[in-house]
């Protein structure tokens, strides 16, 4: 699977080829596809996904957990990646679609006993559907007013959470006696390997997925929604259902991962997806980079392990209000020196140190 | 393409690729466009003049369906009514901006083939799982996009972003792209601003002949020297109003067009500061 991931499109410098060639280059008279073996984007892909599948048998299984959050949380980032990145919009409430979907989930599964890959695909259903809906106003308000709006949803999920308390367990949320994602007992796997497992092909599906959808014929629509709406209407982009799709799908994945992520962790509470974690996942969107899908990862990362190391560094009872700093300085700092994130900007370093004479 | 040609018999079966029935637009009380009423025939290039500020590319907007406008647009008969600007562009109305509007971290070749996306066959779930369809699509898109750049004389930047390009080629990516949806209305703002005499010329001689006998093009143009020798038809606006409509040789005979528009009698000397690109042209 993970050797259809391509070389994400766009923040490339001018000199660069351009991103669409990643896949599809012209030699003189016609449009040729570049060979697999001469893609080495696939390829770092590829050695990605093989570390993914030893890493369960390298490492302990505390370490897998953590592990297993950052591709929970990943899966989130890409989603916003989508929305933020490719399509232009923003959202600021991608914790509240988290957490929904981690909830729909625990409830389907605690309440209803669910079979958890169903209650998994109903919490990405009921996501998506609330994305869609917040994607209504994105038709009309743009930019810093779509921001507060949907910080205004991350704000609200909390409190509705408690409010609920009936359904949601109110403030101390839902508990399983252990996650039930656990692996078949003949195949010999503690369900901290399984769980990484799973996630691994979650995630690669998750980022094929998406990148399908910013390429071709759609992903065009999508730039083009994002660099000019005007200019997309007149070229035949139903901009206003773009929007909602766009934002439906993006929520649907950050709902995958809310879903997975706690019924790994077989707990939900609502302090887990306060407006702080929303932000988060915003600056883990920045930082990795919006246009890169290895941004997702990278962001992922960087805001699943800073708080430990900070608190290794510091102390534990201080070292959560450490993070946010960091979090923010991290975050202005990017956009300061990488607008294009980590991953961004590490790929545009690959590509000036690796590139051929220009074509002229 | 001789001056002011006959307009060939075939127009007068087919329906007129635009009419314009009492078009009308207010911004903020200010009197946009006012009652405007005219023809295009079906088939080669007409074209909008008139001064700035005289509606010409709001008129483009409103065929566009990016402004709500009073009275009735047409498109080869059929009206146009509230129709939202894409499914406008699924008819076959086609445009480009006044300042070349693309895609700038992308190819030529992707700007090219965003224009296809009009007529697209291929489904957000065919894109998600990448289809067979999706996969014949995009080869079909991307074949065709090549071949129009390399009718536009610009097939060597087909992967080269289209941010660095000069004027001109950003111009032609922005005309093939146009093309690329096959329209039957092919609206061209200003496509010779910024570009030669002669490069115009070749522009627009290019634009009809890959465009083919079943695209009408209208422009918008400030050059009229340009415009009287291309044109079957003109439209002439000032301050919103029709002042004129007919064949580039009624246009110049008209005493309005002459009096509010051209300022003199003979083209040849032209109000200088509405004319500005006459003077080279004329011979």
């Amino acid at each position: 699977m993970a050797t259809s991931i391509s070389e994400p499109a766009g923040a490339v410098p001018a000199t660069q080829a351009a991103p669409g060639a990643a896949s599809a280059l012209t030699t003189p008279g016609r449009v040729v596809h570049r060979p697999i073996w001469r893609r080495p984007v696939t390829w770092a892909w590829t050695a990605l996904f093989v570390v993914g599948l030893l890493l369960p048998f390298l490492i302990s299984d505390y370490d897998l957990f953590k592990a297993t959050r950052v591709l929970t949380i990943a899966i989130a980032v890409a989603g916003l990646n989508l929305l933020i990145g490719r399509a232009g919009q923003i959202s600021a409430g991608h914790g509240a679609l988290y957490g929904l979907g981690a909830y729909t989930a625990m409830i389907l599964v605690k309440e209803l006993d669910w079979a958890w890959p169903l209650a998994v695909l109903a919490a990405v259903a009921v996501s998506g559907v609330a994305g869609w809906l917040i994607g209504l106003p994105a038709l009309r308000v743009r930019g810093l007013n779509l921001g507060l709006l949907t910080i205004a949803i991350a704000a609200v999920f909390p409190l509705l959470l408690n409010r609920f308390s009936g359904l949601t367990g109110g403030t101390v949320g839902l508990q399983l006696a252990g996650s039930p994602i656990t692996p078949p007992e003949s195949w010999g796997l503690t369900p901290e390997q399984f769980q990484f497992l799973l996630l691994v092909l979650v995630v690669t599906v998750v980022l094929v997925v998406l990148r399908n959808l910013s390429t071709g014929p759609l992903g065009r629509s999508i730039e083009a929604l994002r660099v000019n709406p005007l200019m997309a209407r007149s070229e035949g982009v139903d901009v206003n259902r773009l929007t909602l799709t766009v934002f439906g799908i993006s929520s649907a994945v950050a709902g995958l991962g809310g879903a997975l992520g706690g019924l790994v962790l077989a707990s939900t509470v609502p302090d887990s997806y306060s407006m702080f974690f929303s932000l988060t996942l915003l600056s883990a969107c920045v930082v990795g980079g919006s246009r890169t899908w290895a941004g997702a990862l990278l962001g992922a990362a960087f805001i699943v392990y800073l708080p430990d190391l900070i608190s290794q560094q510091i102390g534990s009872t201080t070292g959560g209000q450490w993070s946010q700093l960091v979090y923010a300085a991290a975050l202005l700092l990017t956009l300061f020196f990488l607008p294009s994130g980590v991953a961004g900007g590490i790929g545009r370093l690959l590509a000036r140190s690796t590139r051929r004479p220009e074509r002229t | 393409m001789p001056a002011a040609a006959a307009p060939p018999a075939s127009s007068a079966e087919s329906p007129p690729a635009l009419g314009a029935r009492g078009v009308g637009l207010s911004f903020a009380g200010l009197r946009a466009l006012d009652g405007l009423q005219f023809e295009v025939p079906a088939g080669g290039t007409s074209a909008v003049i008139g001064p700035n500020g005289a509606g010409k590319t709001t008129l483009f907007n409103c065929i566009s369906g990016l402004y709500r406008h009073e009275g009735e647009l047409l498109l080869h008969g059929r009206p146009l009514g509230r129709l939202r600007p894409h499914q406008r562009a699924r008819l076959g109305v086609a445009r480009t901006f006044q300042t070349p509007a693309l895609l700038d971290g992308e190819s030529a070749l992707q700007n090219v083939a965003l224009g296809a996306v009009a007529h697209s066959r291929v489904g957000v779930l065919d894109s998600m799982l990448m289809t067979p369809r999706r996969r014949r699509e995009e080869q079909a898109t991307l074949e065709q996009a090549f071949e129009l750049l390399r009718r536009a004389g610009i097939d060597q930047l087909a992967d080269r972003p289209v941010a660095g390009l000069p004027h001109g080629d950003r111009r032609r990516v922005e005309v093939s792209r146009a093309l690329m949806s096959a329209p039957t209305l092919l609206m061209l703002d200003e496509p010779a601003a910024g570009l030669g005499a002669e490069e115009a010329r070749d522009l627009l001689r290019e634009v009809e002949e890959v465009a083919g006998p079943g695209t009408t093009v209208l422009l918008v143009e400030h050059d009229v020297a340009l415009v009287m020798s291309v044109a079957r038809r003109v439209v002439v606006l000032d301050s919103g109003r029709l002042l004129a409509v007919g064949t580039p040789d009624e246009v110049r005979a008209d005493p309005r067009v002459v009096e509010a528009y051209l300022g003199a009698e003979d083209v040849d000397e032209p109000a200088p500061e509405r004319l500005h690109a006459v003077s080279e042209e004329a011979s």
